[in-house]
């Protein structure tokens, strides 16, 4: 399968998930450090390959909507690092940003929405106008395995498959919503399932085989292209770490973390581009320093750039009315 | 100058949207049973004069009309939804209370968010509170929505062409009482109304009603029957909740010295508490020279009955007005 896959593509891939990984670890230090710029971390590294394996099909037209865990692939769609740190410090000079609230009207970068998956009708709306206005984008809606459940993604999946919309709904199952796993919120196994009763393809791969995800929806992504409507994907993966930095996680049976640890898609797909000499060592290294002195010379641009003032935000907004 | 034209209510909403969609090709409606087929007339015709990309009929999922609404603005398009009842708003209230009221804030309006949410209240036959409801407590108070709620059709056609060339969302509710009723005279050439901007429906001396939306023909109704008394009435109509007009408000209540706001939503939480508090800021010294006690005619706190005879009992109807201002002379 590997052998089929473009190059520089084999090459997109491994840099935008060793920036995913690289700015996750980024932020956590940023939050240790007592940083002005700090903030809580929803840590998503090991869940990375899900974006950027989808990412790899995406022109920068298309539309996506991610989860807060790994809203910072977003690299992989097109959005500069300095624009993430940008955002995420409250200086992105072309709106209002904060910790979780990317957007990127350049990239279709959907705003992620605090009550999540309702954003998935968002990005379903955008699928409504890509279509009504004539044209080949698609959207992809990333949203967890919690989220899967609320109204507002059925509704995007009746208004998709009724309307054949351009969409792939795309559900990053990393096996708890906060503390709950999801054996306890879905009697189903297979959460592509789903897909069923809405009249549309449905699949599961392994969210942590960064390769997979990218055939898969490289099929659903052309297939909704071409005007054959909306899929599902259940990317299976696993979160790492605690819902966010510092909780107690006691709902973790011991040893689960370990054993999936093994299964991190990065260190698997590093390995499998040095077997087919994609890679070599001093390349990786030498990638490594490139990246993590971007994101260096990132923050330190957004530190010049200023935040935003509470003046400046009351500017726009109609609050006199 | 062309004639004027007499037109319902729902004819008046129904030119102004297809006005608006021949002048932007990006306008485009959907709904549940928007096409005409069922009982729904604002949109009758669309569908043959624009062609089926402008208008659909959506499945029954209201958070879904109004959440596909936000994304489509976002990418581009002008969408005007349609919600059958006003009581429906609860089912898309994340939808229109945070994905169009203040997501786009958040972002210090980086992005245009053209929507309009049509939704009319649909009070006066008995269809209880899941269908009667007057849901404007639960819009005006998110921060980025603009709430227009028109009781006449010259109104409702200015009015609600402002609201579609407004870059940022509004939530425009008719009346579906007063849909049929009613024919007046309007400019056959094209106008519009700006939003927030009050209208004296009739001018009077001795006290101001604040009322909107279909109350305004009650309170109307009232007015005349208060003149044969002696009292005369000065009815200003909202006609936008958000933005308020309380400029006008405050320079009737200084000429009248005396103040009543009828709606016919609940009492509790409901618009009469906004109007009055506003008013205090506005004109704090105003209120301490008042002839009388300020009042309000709402619905009570107790949901509305799925019997015509017993609603009736309990939105504000001509008598009620009539007794109340009577007592406060």
């Amino acid at each position: 399968m590997i052998e089929q896959v473009p190059k520089d593509i084999l090459q997109k891939m491994y840099r935008d998930m060793v920036t995913g990984r690289k700015l996750d670890e980024f932020f956590l230090k940023l939050a240790a450090s007592g940083d002005s710029d700090k903030d809580v971390p929803h840590r998503g590294a090991g869940e990375e390959a899900v974006v950027v394996g989808i990412c790899a099909n995406l022109r920068k037209d298309d539309y996506i909507k991610v989860t807060t865990r790994t809203r910072h692939c977003l690299t992989a769609k097109g959005m500069s690092i300095k624009d993430v740190l940008a955002t995420k410090s409250y200086r992105d000079q072309r709106g209002v940003g904060g910790h979780c609230n990317y957007y990127d009207h350049e990239y279709g970068i959907i705003p992620y929405s605090g009550t999540l998956g309702e954003d998935v009708m968002v990005a379903t709306g955008a699928a409504l106008a890509a279509k009504l206005r004539n044209t080949d984008r698609v959207a992809v809606a990333i949203y967890g395995d919690a989220s899967g459940n609320r109204p507002s993604i059925h509704s995007s999946m009746v208004f998709a498959s009724a309307w054949k919309l351009p969409i792939i709904f795309v559900i990053q199952n990393n096996q708890y919503g906060m503390g709950t796993s999801v054996r306890k919120s879905y009697a189903i196994e297979d959460l592509s399932d789903r897909a069923k009763g809405f009249g549309f393809p449905g699949k599961t791969v392994d969210g942590n085989d960064v390769l997979e995800v990218y055939e898969v929806s490289k099929a659903f992504i052309e297939r909704a292209r071409e005007g054959n409507g909306p899929a599902l994907i259940a990317a299976e993966t696993y979160r790492l770490y605690g819902h966010y930095e510092g909780e107690g996680q006691k709902y973790r049976p011991e040893g689960e973390a370990e054993e999936w640890s093994k299964k991190d898609p990065l260190p698997r797909y590093t390995k499998q581009l040095l077997d087919m000499n994609v890679l070599t060592k001093s390349d990786i290294e030498k990638l490594d320093h490139e990246i993590e002195a971007e994101i260096e010379e990132s923050m330190n641009f957004a530190r010049s750039l200023p935040k935003w003032k509470i003046e400046d935000y009351h500017k726009n907004c109609i609050a006199e009315l | 100058m062309a004639a004027n034209q007499s037109v319902t209510y729902v004819e008046a909403i129904n030119q102004a949207i297809k006005e608006e969609m021949r002048r932007d090709e990006d306008i485009a409606v959907w709904g549940v049973d928007v096409i005409g087929d069922f009982e729904v007339t604002t949109t009758l015709g669309i569908l043959e004069e624009f062609g089926e990309h402008r208008i659909m009929d959506t499945p029954i999922t209201e958070e879904g009309i109004v959440g596909l609404a936000a994304g489509a603005a976002f990418a581009g398009l002008r969408p005007i939804v349609t919600l059958m009842h006003a009581s429906f708003v609860p089912l898309a209230l994340d939808a229109l209370f945070l994905k169009l009221g203040c997501n786009y804030q958040e972002w210090g309006y980086a992005f245009q968010l053209p929507v309009v949410v049509m939704t009319p209240v649909s009070s006066g036959i008995g269809m209880g509170a899941d269908l009667a409801l007057s849901p404007e407590a639960l819009v005006v108070h998110s921060p980025g929505l603009k709430v227009v709620m028109p009781s006449t059709p010259y109104d409702a056609k200015g009015l609600l062409k402002t609201c579609i060339r407004d870059d940022y969302p509004v939530i425009f509710m008719p009346h579906l009482g007063l849909y049929n009723d009613n024919k007046q005279e309007i400019p056959a050439d094209e106008y519009t109304i700006p939003l927030g901007k009050a209208d004296i429906k009739r001018k009077g001396a001795d006290i101001t009603i604040v009322t909107y939306s279909r109350m305004v023909l009650t309170a109307l109704e009232a007015s005349n029957r208060l003149s044969e008394e002696g009292i005369e009435a000065e009815v200003i109509d909202l006609r936008s909740l958000v933005p308020l007009d309380i400029d006008m408000i405050a320079a009737s209540v200084k000429k009248t010295g005396r103040l009543i706001i009828v709606h016919e939503a609940y009492k509790r939480g409901g618009f009469a508490g906004e109007i009055l508090f506003r008013l205090i800021e506005k004109a704090p010294e105003l209120i301490k020279t008042l002839k009388h006690d300020i009042k309000r005619l709402t619905a009570p706190n107790i949901s509305l009955p799925h019997t015509a005879y017993l609603e009736k009992q309990m939105i504000p109807q001509v008598e009620d007005i009539f007794r109340t201002v009577k007592e406060m002379f």
